[in-house]
């Protein structure tokens, strides 16, 4: 089967889209992993909890359903994003004071977190499934970003709406704040020492629980404006659209190296351009298989991902 | 003088072992003191009983007059308890000076937001944790390997990063565990110069030493654990030559018998029936 190099061009730059996104969904898993050791299955949910709100902010409460412009639409945007971050940031403290950290006072088997984080996953995404939250068909995402408008023409062949442009830019932000926290501050500094050796940053004074506590709720941040990204580009919004995203996103950060941040990255954007370019090649029915053959192949022959396990630059 | 740190009565019990037995002892403030005793003694189990690692099953710690048992490790760090591990436990993907900068942070209060504007306060917060980092670990021999990763230094100065990282964290009391294990004589006597600054820099130490011309040269007082009891208490001369610590540290009968069968009962048992078996002395004697 031969590669149709007309549709190469496009084909990465929405690869690269798909990349960021998942790069931001992929953060909070790496990072979890990196204090607690523990792939906080319900992550998926807290990213889908960020486009929730927004839906629920600005589709019920405020009204704001209309494409707006100018500093208008940066205010709203801005306003959404913040909306999403912190609806997820909420409901990943929640989720680690009362299903993560009993455990941990129990000194819990590592199965016991798994099947927490299992559980919490399915008992908060069939919550919102009730009638009296989303019900179980799809909703639509409030429209206050024009789906048509497009900042490039052009690129690569690729049509680039203000949309895509939004997730891409945002990414980047995100993630350049997000290596600062980790490599040059405080916070940064107590949740790579928590990384390397929890009982001896313990015995350094560290304060552990609030430490884990600011990663979830780092790691929630992020995936909340994932989670409205993810909203404004698909449209709408269901009680499971969490699911495939989390679980690539989870794929990308054991490619990259689970618990190690920049890994993360790396493996978002490999899993990215993987899946795209693999539909033209193959055909996009294939992409999700190319996509976890890879994730298989990385754990036969490099089992600690392209960039080890550890957590700092 | 003031007492700094209170043990009283301190068991510790794993299960159907007993590991301390009703320990009593008191540090001055000020002072040097040894803890000595065989392999298995306890010396490590009261250090995490102290610290906050295990919570004593019988008896209370007090440290400057009130009663630290209960609580956390980061909570008896802030009370101004601090130590080292006898296996070091650095962070090794860190350099030494965040090593050290971790210490110094438990000091301050952190926020997240403050972490992602950063106000000058907070810079200038940065800066002074740095140079208080640098003091530290010049003060401990080992500036010179402030952006070095903690896991590249050699053995000798990873113990001494360990103390650095300790002593960040202000404390009235540190309890080094081991400190000379594995080091060469040269990079003992170093060590030995190291301890004593640290107490006329007016931190209490205590000290927990396999070798004992390192113990013995350095401490004000001793105390020698056997089997999770206290056989012996006092200056280094008077234990040294006190017969229940030669019979716990050299046996007195030949027949050697495996060291952790002899555990399980030793609270009711006598020192000298306990300790009729060789075991070594450690270090260089």
């Amino acid at each position: 089967m031969e590669c149709n190099f007309g549709l190469f061009g496009p084909q990465v730059v929405t690869g690269l889209i798909l990349g960021f996104l998942y790069a931001l969904i992929a953060l909070g898993y790496t990072m979890v992993y990196g204090v607690l050791k523990l792939i906080n299955f319900a992550h998926d949910v807290i990213f889908a909890t960020g486009g929730i709100a927004v839906f629920y902010a600005f589709g019920m409460w405020f009204g704001i359903t209309e494409p707006v412009s100018g500093v208008e639409l940066l205010l709203v945007v801005g306003l959404s994003l913040l909306i999403g971050g912190i609806a997820s940031s909420l409901s990943a403290a929640v989720l680690e004071r009362f299903a993560y950290r009993p455990l941990r006072r129990r000194n819990a088997a590592r199965l016991s977190y798994l099947i927490t984080a299992i559980g919490a996953s399915f008992f908060m995404t069939y919550m919102y499934q009730q009638n009296f939250l989303l019900g179980p068909g799809r909703r639509p995402f409030p429209n206050y970003m024009s789906r048509q408008s497009a900042v490039f023409e052009d690129l690569l062949g690729t049509r680039v709406t203000d949309i895509m442009f939004l997730l891409v830019i945002t990414s980047i932000v995100c993630l350049i704040v997000l290596d600062r926290i980790i490599n040059q501050t405080r916070t940064g500094r107590s949740i790579r020492a928590l990384s390397e050796d929890i009982t001896a940053a313990q015995l350094m004074g560290v304060n552990v629980d609030r430490v884990i506590v600011t990663t979830f709720v780092i790691g929630g941040f992020f995936a909340g404006i994932a989670g409205v990204l993810y909203g404004l580009r698909t449209g709408s919004v269901e009680f499971n659209m969490g699911f495939f995203p989390g679980l690539k996103a989870f794929t990308a950060a054991v490619l990259g190296g689970i618990g190690n941040i920049r890994g993360a990255v790396l493996g978002a954007v490999m899993l990215g351009l993987i899946e795209s370019v693999s539909s033209v090649c193959i055909g996009s029915e294939w992409r999700n298989v190319v996509a976890f053959s890879v994730l298989v192949l990385v754990l036969v022959f490099r089992p600690t991902g392209l960039l080890g396990e550890r957590m700092g630059g | 003088m003031d007492s700094l740190l209170k043990v009283n009565n301190v068991t510790m019990q794993f299960g159907g072992l007993r590991a301390l037995g009703d320990v009593n002892f008191e540090i001055v403030e000020g002072e040097i003191f040894g803890l000595i005793g065989p392999n298995g003694a306890g010396k490590t189990t009261l250090f995490n009983c102290v610290t906050g690692v295990y919570a004593p099953t019988e008896g209370a710690v007090e440290f400057a007059g009130a009663p630290i048992t209960g609580k956390r490790p980061d909570q008896i760090v802030d009370i101004g308890i601090c130590r080292t591990f006898q296996q070091i436990r650095l962070f090794p993907n860190m350099t030494a000076l965040e090593n050290v900068i971790v210490g110094v942070d438990a000091r301050h209060r952190t926020s997240v937001f403050g972490a992602i504007f950063r106000s000058p306060r907070r810079k200038r917060e940065e800066r002074e944790s740095e140079d208080e980092a640098l003091r530290l670990l010049d003060f401990c021999g080992v500036k010179r390997y402030a952006n070095d990763l903690g896991r590249n230094l050699s053995y000798g100065d990873q113990r001494r990063l360990e103390i650095a990282r300790a002593l960040a964290t202000k404390p009235k009391l540190v309890l080094l565990d081991e400190p000379a294990a594995g080091m060469n004589p040269v990079e003992k006597n170093g060590l030995r110069g190291l301890v004593r600054k640290i107490r006329d820099e007016g931190t209490t130490v205590l000290l927990i030493e396999h070798d004992m011309k390192v113990v013995m040269g350095l401490s004000d007082r001793v105390a020698v654990l056997d089997h999770g009891e206290v056989i012996a208490e006092g200056h280094p001369e008077e234990v040294q030559s006190d017969p229940k610590v030669i019979e716990a540290y050299l046996g007195t009968g030949g027949a050697a018998t495996d060291g952790k069968a002899g555990q399980e009962n030793s609270a009711s048992d006598e020192p000298g029936t306990v300790s009729a078996r060789a075991r070594e002395p450690g270090g260089e004697k």
